[in-house]
């Protein structure tokens, strides 16, 4: 009996305190980590409260919801947020060529991470005849910046971010040891017969399926310059769901060697009739699928270079080819857009 | 769907990726499952340790990552309500479409991580009896969370990097799809997406064939349906 009565003590206790928690903070929720309803202030993706973090927050008055919604909370947040995010950024960088040779006159683009889950905005600059160039007077959480130029090629080393106001990804480089950005000079564009990424269906039976390269397409007739055979037992899989495969890629009358990427002339040797990858569901990297560059050499003498996908198993058991044939005669293998052939 | 030759799957985008493993978790079951731009910890997916990142400096003395999180703690109801290991079962073997410089799920992401979690009125209590780490606090009282639903929005904060900038990500997690890959890119560029974590959305979309191509490819699906 005591204790029920304890607990109807309580329980009034909080009505009345809740009752007058709700009057003192009556026009804005508590929990809300942001308010709603708040114009935007365009420079700083933020809220735009009217007064600078470091003056008090407007007295909530009753029934007007918009003067009312910023609590000290929320003040307080939104001033961390502007600190992180207008830290100030000077940056040095350095555009090489894969020599280790300046390149003068690049164009390097850079954005800013200056707004709040907003997007960052973006300006541009160009590096000296030593390559360098530096970024000053702009203010952010981090910055991104990556070098280009007409004749070169982006690499994996072209472009990075570096953290500033929030220390994700790079330090921030010095004056004495700028950011490196490393664009590859391009060789001599050709005339290049192109295919975007392509599928291709292929029975799991076995049964070949040529494609012609300079049309796009696939055939069965003799003008096949590459060809795929796959097996897949995918009507019998382990508890993991794996199964037994294994593929052919063959070049008929002409031959395959694997590429490095970053390699655009074909070898004059060195060319294999095929390549089969034969895939257990025993193996630890078990994958149902493969991915190779090579270059071709064609039956007719030709070179090309591809890009092969094998998907195995499923519905759609399909391979992907993005090629570059170049029907010159030429190894070089350097593709120029301007010049492309279209694939007939 | 399936006997019938169909396959079901599933495309999320950013926090979209919550619902999407939520669902997972829970059952729902789809072929495949393309995670974009996930905004979700890694840590959900893959419980491997080495993902857990050290501090670090950020700007006016802010140290980053030196929190203690529930994701480690020694009491299993605690490490039940966080992050880690959340979605490390879910199915529809999920690709993980990452951009590792993505400025909303890095800095943006990994700024409020540090600043705003737990939100107000929430906390994680290392030293508190097991059972009651995590909680909210009432008008009178400091009520226990017991849902990870309420604990991990509110009261948890993570460990690990968003999955939608780590490429590290494995457990769950099937595939990797770098979306700042040279092919992803604008004309005359070579950096992919870049630092734009809607670029799929926004990017005109004649810029963006080679994306969805490649998401049809991972789908297993095919360009061309008869």
């Amino acid at each position: 009996m005591k204790n029920r009565r304890l607990a109807l003590w309580l329980l009034l206790l909080t009505i009345v305190v809740c009752t007058v928690g709700l009057s003192i903070h009556s026009g804005h929720n508590p929990s809300a980590g942001a308010p709603s309803g708040s114009a935007i202030d365009s420079n700083s993706g933020l809220p735009n409260s009217g007064y600078s973090s470091a003056q008090a927050p407007p007295r909530a008055s009753l029934g007007n919801p918009v003067s009312q919604s910023l609590t000290k909370t929320d003040v307080e947040n939104m001033a961390k947020i502007r600190a992180a995010y207008s830290s100030p950024i000077v940056f040095f960088g350095k555009v090489i060529d894969r020599d280790g040779h300046p390149v003068a006159n690049a164009k390097i683009h850079y954005s800013v991470a200056d707004k709040y889950f907003r997007s960052d905005s973006k300006y541009e600059a160009m590096s000296d005849d030593s390559g360098l160039f530096s970024i000053r007077d702009v203010a952010g959480a981090g910055i991104w910046v990556n070098a280009t130029k007409e004749g070169y090629e982006g690499t994996d080393h072209s472009g990075a971010s570096f953290g500033y106001g929030v220390p994700t990804a790079n330090s921030p480089p010095s004056q004495q040891s700028p950011a490196i950005f490393v664009l590859r000079k391009k060789g001599p564009g050709e005339s290049l017969i192109k295919i975007s990424s392509r599928q291709f269906a292929v029975p799991k039976s076995g049964d070949p399926v040529g494609v012609n390269l300079s049309k796009g397409k696939a055939t069965r007739g003799s003008d096949a310059q590459i060809q795929v055979e796959s097996w897949v037992n995918d009507g019998v899989r382990d508890e993991r769901g794996r199964f037994d495969w294994r593929c052919r890629v063959i070049v008929p009358d002409g031959g395959l060697v694997e590429r490095d990427k970053n390699n655009f002339e074909a070898p004059e040797n060195g060319f294999g009739p095929s390549e089969e990858f034969s895939i257990s569901k025993l193996q630890k990297d078990w994958s149902d699928r493969v991915e190779r560059e090579y270059f071709l050499k064609l039956k007719d003498g030709t070179y090309a270079r591809v890009k092969f996908q094998m998907m195995a198993g499923g519905h759609y058991n399909f391979f992907v080819l993005e090629s570059y044939v170049n029907p010159s005669g030429s190894r070089n293998l350097e593709y120029d857009p301007a010049k492309e052939i279209k694939a007939h | 769907l399936s006997p019938h030759g169909y396959s079901v799957n599933m495309v999320a985008h950013s926090m979209g990726n919550i619902v999407a493993g939520s669902a997972l978790a829970k059952s729902a079951v789809v072929d495949r499952y393309a995670m974009l731009n996930a905004a979700v910890p890694a840590s959900c997916y893959d419980e491997e340790e080495s993902l857990q990142q050290l501090p670090e400096l950020g700007s006016l003395g802010r140290i980053y990552w030196d929190t203690k999180t529930p994701d480690s703690d020694s009491d299993p109801v605690t490490r039940f309500l966080a992050y880690r290991g959340h979605l490390k079962s879910i199915g529809g073997r999920p690709i993980n479409f990452f951009l590792p410089e993505d400025s909303a799920t890095t800095f943006a992401w990994e700024f409020n991580n540090d600043a705003f979690k737990p939100t107000a009125g929430f906390g994680y209590s290392p030293d508190a009896d097991y059972g009651s780490k995590l909680w909210k606090m009432e008008p009178l009282v400091q009520r226990p969370l017991t849902d990870p639903e309420e604990a991990m929005p509110y009261a948890d904060q993570s460990s690990t990097k968003a999955a939608g900038a780590e490429q590290r990500t494995g457990g769950a997690i099937t595939r990797q799809v770098n979306l700042r890959g040279q092919q992803f890119s604008l004309p005359g560029d070579a950096e992919g997406f870049k630092t734009e974590h809607s670029a799929e959305f926004e990017r005109p979309i004649q810029a963006l064939g080679a994306f969805y191509s490649t998401l049809l490819t991972e789908l297993r699906l095919s360009q061309n349906p008869e």
